[in-house]
């Protein structure tokens, strides 16, 4: 009987603390790990009643406001990873890394992506274009991976869009990256500034500069305490955080983004903030420009990428005078027909294969220039 | 609104809780009545009316058989405008869309009115016309409080997915009932179990199915095949008996008993036991409504057939507006026609594994049937499940195994019932079972909290990518 009193009284404990605390308890306004602004309480009409956008903006608000959410999700993640379930939103833990599977390609969204990559190149018969795809963690760590794990080998997607790029120079920097000891960060999905000064290396032969040595830059470490987005998916607290490093010269450099100019291409004031990675060039934009005021070679280049090159362009940029950079993730097609390829000495694509294998709006890209 | 959200957890439930046990005897009914409707009306805010217009069609229908007791022509009349507005009701909202494909194949071309479907119509609709069946039978009394019978019929319990409470059910508790710590302390042992059976059984074995159902059936390696029906067959049943055990739970805690609405289905050594003990709510009111009135089986083998087979072409139909529901139905039917006439004595020599294994493999095809919609999927997923992909496995079945053996297997465990049986003998045979039970139901609440919030965390995929 005792128990029985026990259990009702807990029960009801329970159902009152947890909406009390989630109500009336101090609220944060945005999640940085989900990268949303959290619900606000709906108003109530007959209008939102009748239509259900008030119920919804309530189930809404109370998920997003639920109290101790973060630790309730890090409990689900521990009670999956006990029963065998250790991937978690398609990232999975290895050796005291984390890194994102790649699975289930999709190859006519990577058909339509190379179509549109050989299409624009036809239209510029004259400029060299190159193709970098750059392996993701899972390539590196793939000979340690269970068996079980049902995932696509990365090279042999690079070699299946290689094998369909027509007159476009393909470029592998996997062997480079491989050799490197800290190769991709620990809670993110990118390559580390390491790597990608290891293709930077590696590219020089084909993209036509002579790299510099490594001794000719400071390498300086700006954060040890980065975690990235793949902690975000899994809040995974026993990963080590990552260390950010950064290959600096004397060079001047100039990023424009639309109207603004900033004099550098790191942002230091984003290593005090959660998404550290924002330390290069300030984030991802449609169309952005970087300009060398220090070595004016008169050569340019135009970069069509995703984030993975924001730590490799500002290793290149000690060669060009001007480097143009589409985002097409986040480019309109107008911005992008206003960029004449054949202004260029060259083009690059860099993509990651995951980004790559999954990017929608790829095929923008074969538009660009369509105004000249 | 469902029982496995935070929104009824933590908002409807206290508040609705709370207000019942706050208010004297005689106003618990109408609490019943007005949490209802809002449980209702947060699903349904346009439905809802519908629901109270049948109720009070229901509760006229009876006030008035009641006061022509004498007439039976006045009698009879009630019950068929009850009959006939519950069963249109069901026709317009559940059936409109199936009948107007259906005449349209044959060469018609009506517009589909596209009616979305209530929630709960084919229950709360069989839940009232029982009151005014058994009334008509006088198998009950009238219900001469609006209030009490419109507490019936909307009760949050019960209201959207069963058991399918019938009046004479709780024909004298809505009047009088019993509320105290023993029986809400019960009550919320059963609603933590089917809240566990719901949430962290149902929906993780449901998510591997929805995998493979999404998968081409026709190079579908054997094994997978078996995964995947497997899984479905764990989630339909940890899914409905889960919502049964919450709402008989939440009955409970309300003073109410609801009946039984599953047995360890899956223990049954015959495909009629089979029935006997799955959603028994529903088999039980197919008996007394339909195949009784019918003639059962006291009109000759001949009639008992037809009999049968009118039932389970009607329960078949009523799982679903589509054909491949009421070929499931059939499908049972034509299968219980056999165990009773042609194997019942080669049934009853087989060894109990043996008879165990022939009304699984019955009872998992006839998921498949269920679930697939389309007959010629069925017959090739059927035919993955035997092989004629020409593959055992591949690497998706080796992950699903790795990711969901352990749930499986416990799953399958758990629904035998030992597991259970286990926890009640040493719940009273031993002095620290009781605190035991607790800790467990515990456990199995953060968890099932755990699990549904983390259904709500969405890391933004393409962030800074």
């Amino acid at each position: 009987m005792k128990t029985k009193a026990l259990r009702t009284v807990l029960f009801f404990l329970i159902i009152i603390i947890i909406p009390a605390f989630t109500l009336f308890g101090e609220k944060e306004t945005v999640s940085y790990n989900e990268n949303k602004t959290l619900a606000e309480f709906p108003t109530l009409s007959f209008q939102s009643y009748k239509n259900r956008s008030f119920m919804k903006g309530v189930s809404a608000y109370f998920s997003d406001h639920f109290v101790l959410r973060e630790q309730f999700i890090k409990i689900k993640n521990q009670i999956d990873k006990s029963i065998g379930k250790n991937e978690i939103n398609g990232v999975f833990e290895i050796d005291g890394s984390l890194f994102q599977t790649f699975r289930n390609v999709d190859y006519t969204l990577t058909d339509r992506n190379i179509t549109a990559l050989n299409k624009l190149k036809s239209r510029y018969p004259e400029t060299p274009f190159d193709f970098m795809l750059v392996p993701t963690a899972q390539e590196m760590l793939k000979n340690k991976l269970p068996k079980y794990l049902d995932v696509q080998d990365e090279s042999e997607y690079n070699d299946y869009c290689v094998g369909k790029l027509s007159g476009i120079e393909a470029i592998d920097v996997s062997r480079e990256i491989a050799e490197k000891e800290y190769a991709y960060y620990r809670t993110d999905h990118h390559w580390t500034s390491s790597s990608a000064f290891a293709a930077y290396t590696a590219a020089g032969q084909k993209l036509g500069y002579t790299p510099l040595p490594e001794s000719a830059f400071s390498v300086e470490t700006v954060t040890n305490d980065f975690k990235g987005t793949l902690y975000s998916k899994t809040l995974n607290e026993r990963i080590k955080p990552d260390s950010i490093s950064v290959y600096r010269t004397e060079t001047d450099f100039t990023l424009t983004v639309k109207d603004k100019k900033y004099d550098s291409l790191y942002f230091e004031e984003y290593l005090s903030q959660k998404d550290k990675f924002l330390y290069f060039l300030g984030g991802n934009y449609g169309v952005c420009s970087v300009k060398n005021n220090t070595n004016r070679n008169g050569l340019k280049l135009l970069i069509i990428k995703d984030s993975y090159a924001n730590e490799f362009i500002p290793l290149i940029a000690e060669h060009f005078e001007e480097i143009t950079v589409i985002d097409p993730r986040y480019c309109s097609l107008s911005q992008i027909k206003e960029i004449n390829p054949s202004e260029y000495n060259r083009v690059l694509v860099l993509f990651n294969v995951l980004g790559f294998s999954q990017e929608q709006n790829f095929s923008l890209i074969e538009f660009t220039g369509d105004n000249q | 609104m469902v029982f496995s959200e935070p929104v009824f957890l933590f908002m409807f439930l206290p508040v609705a809780l709370l207000l019942y046990y706050a208010v004297p005897f005689r106003f618990k009914n109408s609490v019943l009545f007005l949490t209802g409707l809002l449980f209702y009306s947060w699903g349904e805010p346009v439905y809802v009316v519908i629901m109270v217009i049948s109720t009070l069609i229901d509760y006229t229908a009876g006030r008035i058989m009641d006061k022509y007791d004498g007439r039976d022509s006045v009698r009879k009349l009630c019950l068929i405008v009850s009959i006939i507005m519950n069963l249109s009701l069901l026709g317009v909202f559940k059936y409109s869309g199936f009948f107007v494909e259906t005449l349209n194949s044959l060469g018609l071309s009506l517009r589909n009115p596209n009616l979305p479907l209530p929630i709960g119509i084919s229950f709360f609709t069989f839940q009232s016309m029982s009151y005014t069946i058994d009334l008509y039978r006088r198998n009950i009394k009238v219900q001469k409080s609006f209030i009490n019978f419109a507490a019936f019929v909307t009760m949050f319990p019960q209201i959207v997915a069963g058991p399918i409470v019938r009046y004479e059910d709780v024909a004298r508790e809505l009047e009088c009932r019993k509320i105290d710590f023993e029986a809400i302390s019960d009550g919320i042992s059963i609603f933590i179990c089917g809240l566990c059976k719901k949430v962290l059984i149902a929906n993780s074995v449901g998510e591997l199915w929805t995998e493979i159902k999404a998968m081409n059936y026709s190079s579908l390696p054997a094994l997978t095949a078996w995964l995947g029906i497997i899984s479905f067959t764990l989630q339909i049943y940890f899914d409905f008996s889960g919502y049964s055990d919450m709402a008989i739970g939440l009955g409970k805690m309300l003073g109410f008993s609801f009946p039984k609405n599953f047995d360890y289905p899956y223990n049954s050594s015959s495909v009629s036991e089979f029935w006997r003990r799955w959603h028994m709510t529903l088999g039980g009111w197919f008996k007394s409504y339909v195949y009784f009135p019918l003639g059962g089986s006291r009109k000759g083998k001949g009639r008992t057939v037809l009999n049968l087979l009118i039932v389970w072409f009607l329960t078949g139909m009523w799982h679903g507006a589509s054909w491949n529901f009421i070929i499931w139905g059939l499908y049972y039917g034509i299968i219980l026609i056999l165990e009773k006439f042609v194997f019942a004595s080669l049934l009853k020599k087989l060894p109990s594994p043996v008879k165990h294994i022939y009304t699984l493999l019955a009872v998992v095809i006839g998921w498949v049937i269920f679930e697939i919609t389309s007959p010629a999927d069925e017959l090739l997923f059927i035919g993955a499940m035997f092989g004629s992909a020409g593959s055992l496995l591949d690497s998706f079945t080796l992950n699903a195994l790795h990711n969901y053996s352990i749930t499986l297997i416990a799953a399958a465990i758990i629904s035998t019932g030992l597991p259970l049986r286990i926890c009640k003998e040493l719940k009273s045979k031993k002095s620290y079972g009781e605190i035991v039970a607790l800790i467990g139901e515990g456990a199995g609440l953060t968890a099932c909290i755990a699990y549904l919030v983390d259904a709500s965390y969405n890391p933004f995929l393409y962030f800074n990518f």
